[in-house]
């Protein structure tokens, strides 16, 4: 059987049961212990960050004078150590996941208005419209992501703000390819033509029925998309393109300890563990979503 | 088939020339000149103006990327402003240690990954499986700089296997460990393509009737399964390489490797444009190219497939 629609009813009784294609997605999710660990991370994750003030034992800028001034191993005190100005890595991490996820969230909220709106002009208009959407799209993808990302940060100079617009230019194209072919796809199928012949404007066409048929892909591209700019704004500190100290951020911190890994790992090692947890997370949850939610891109 | 490749080439022309128009139009906006930096911070505005005027930087803009891209049509490249050294003398002694580098990790890449992907299909759902598919979730989720970093004091400062990160006398041995590292993300990544094709692939007919008629399991893998999941394997291997040319962009520098990447991200922090845009252009081409080369594997792969 060929899936069509978007929201497949994969569970033949569940019309008359009354139980929405989202409520199966619900029940998957909620079945899934390996989705509840990934979501309670992000959920954690955001608490950090919002309470970072009352959970970092220390003040993450400025350095603590019993240690006087350098880097000390981790210790009852400094559970991360301290790095080579003598703040405390931990408290630094807690207040990097502000950066990372407030740019992570945000930046890709930016991409998704961007993409849905691109491509839904693209796909639903067609004609010159598509021809030069779709012509930016591909040059777009033909550019590495790293090398755009750097010659925006650049360009409009590095800090937060910055990062939010770079990382959100670079993932909009993503979803402009798909809800351009999602959108040509549904134009011509029959209820968006049915809706049509009842007189549905272009509007309500776009918002009230091929929208709602790629919103399930979008989710889980939101997902990925957001581990993904979790790493593109430490790469951007990392290169000190990024947020700019005095403001932590997990990229920056590794870079600081580049030079002192044989002498003081940790001032480096943990930021990268808590990237790569955060990552995983939202990899992961990525991965849930795309089976609950979507079953024609499962195993992608 | 030729006419294929060559309609394919034609196409590419207007993004390549898109890509260059992005890059110098996005480039000359930057605040900053690399005159300034040539001359210091405490230059006069008049020296720093009289140095514009010489590297040609005041002149106007169309004209100035005229001049690079007739530099780029004729082969010639020009120099770098900043170094003054000839664009095509870095090139060519750079291109080999990127192309020696990318190479290893992607038949690293591909090896281990299509061979961890079966690997896992073969268990599905078993400790080994579930185990395999965290490790590849991880390789994929951690930032490769950090990685770099990470691999950089266990291997080379640790356990010394490898005396100095670089590339020292330019012998194999320098380039094993990042190529290790460019490759482990895409390696995790194949992996994981492979392990859900081949899922779909062993529940074929053809694999029953082939288990049915006694052959054994090896055979059934190699030849039966894997030859079938090869096509979405290699779409997804040329699709990665985008990020696969960002990861060699940051293992060069992290590793202080002299090759493509650390030259293209100097000269981007330079502002150096008579490098930048060669080099934009070059990664371009060699991403286009790249896919044209996996679209045409296709008729390797399976010789159904016509190109017209």
């Amino acid at each position: 059987m060929a899936i069509t629609t978007v929201q497949p009813q994969r569970d033949p009784g569940a019309a008359e049961r009354g139980i929405s294609a989202w409520g199966i997605a619900w029940k998957r999710i909620r079945r899934d212990p390996g989705a509840i660990v990934a979501a309670s991370v992000i959920v954690a994750l955001v608490l950090v960050a919002i309470f970072a003030p009352q959970i970092a034992p220390w003040d993450p800028a400025r350095p603590d004078r019993a240690v006087s001034f350098r880097a000390s191993p981790p210790s009852a005190e400094h559970w991360f150590g301290t790095d080579r100005a003598g703040r405390d890595v931990f408290s630094r991490v807690v207040f990097g996941a502000r950066v990372s996820l407030a740019v992570g969230f945000g930046s890709q909220l930016l991409s998704l208005v961007l993409g849905i709106v691109f491509g839904l002009m693209a796909g639903y208009f067609g004609g010159w419209v598509d021809v030069l959407i779709s012509r930016l799209i591909e040059i777009l993808q033909a550019f590495p992501s790293l090398l755009l990302l750097i010659v925006l940060s650049v360009s409009i100079g590095p800090g937060l703000l910055t990062a939010y617009i770079a990382l959100g230019i670079v993932g909009w194209s993503g979803v402009a390819r798909l809800v351009r072919g999602e959108a040509l796809k549904l134009k011509h199928s029959e209820y968006v033509e049915g809706a049509r012949a009842l007189g549905s404007g272009s509007a309500r066409l776009l918002f009230k029925h091929v929208f709602p048929g790629v919103l399930p892909s979008l989710i889980v591209i939101y997902s990925i998309g957001v581990g993904g700019a979790i790493i593109g704004e430490a790469t951007l500190s990392f290169l000190g393109l990024g947020v700019q100290p005095p403001t932590p951020s997990w990229g920056q911190m590794i870079a600081d300890g580049q030079s002192y890994l044989t002498t003081a790992w940790w001032i480096s090692v943990f930021p990268g563990v808590a990237i790569a947890i955060v990552v995983i997370a939202f990899n992961f949850m990525g991965d849930v979503l795309r089976d609950a939610l979507d079953p024609r891109m499962r195993g992608q | 088939m030729a006419v294929y490749v060559v309609k394919r080439l034609l196409q590419a022309v207007p993004v390549i020339f898109g890509v260059s128009v992005l890059t110098f139009v996005l480039m000359i906006t930057v605040p900053g000149d690399p005159a300034q930096k040539l001359l210091g911070q405490r230059a006069s505005p008049e020296a720093v103006q009289e140095l514009r005027t010489r590297l040609g930087l005041n002149d106007p803009p169309v004209q100035q990327y005229l001049r690079i891209m007739r530099n780029v049509v004729t082969g010639d490249l020009g120099r770098s402003i900043v170094t003054r050294e000839r664009v095509l003398t870095e090139i060519k002694n750079r291109l080999p240690v990127t192309l020696k580098l990318a190479v290893l990790a992607m038949a690293f890449s591909t090896v281990v990954g299509v061979g961890v992907g079966v690997i896992a299909a073969l268990n599905q759902n078993r400790f080994l499986d579930r185990f395999l598919m965290f490790v590849t979730l991880t390789g994929i989720s951690v930032p490769v700089f950090w990685y770099a970093l990470i691999a950089i004091l266990l291997v080379i400062f640790k356990l010394r296997w490898v005396p100095q990160t670089g590339i020292g006398d330019g012998s194999l041995q320098f380039y094993l460990l990042p190529a290790f590292v460019l490759g482990t993300r895409a390696a995790a990544f194949i992996a994981r393509i492979t392990r859900s094709n081949m899922l779909e692939v062993i529940r074929q007919d053809f694999i029953r009737t082939a288990h049915a008629k006694g052959l054994p399991e090896r055979t059934v893998t190699v030849k039966h399964a894997l030859r079938n999941i090869l096509i979405p394997v290699v779409t997804v291997i040329g699709l990665d390489l985008a990020s696969f040319i960002d990861g060699a962009f940051l293992t060069e520098y992290v590793f202080n490797i002299p090759g493509m990447g650390r030259y293209g991200l100097g000269a981007l922090l330079d502002r150096d444009l008579p490098v930048m845009i060669p080099l934009v252009i070059y990664t371009a081409t060699l991403y286009i190219v790249a896919n044209l080369v996996v679209d045409l594997l296709y008729g390797v792969i399976d010789p159904r497939i016509r190109y017209d």
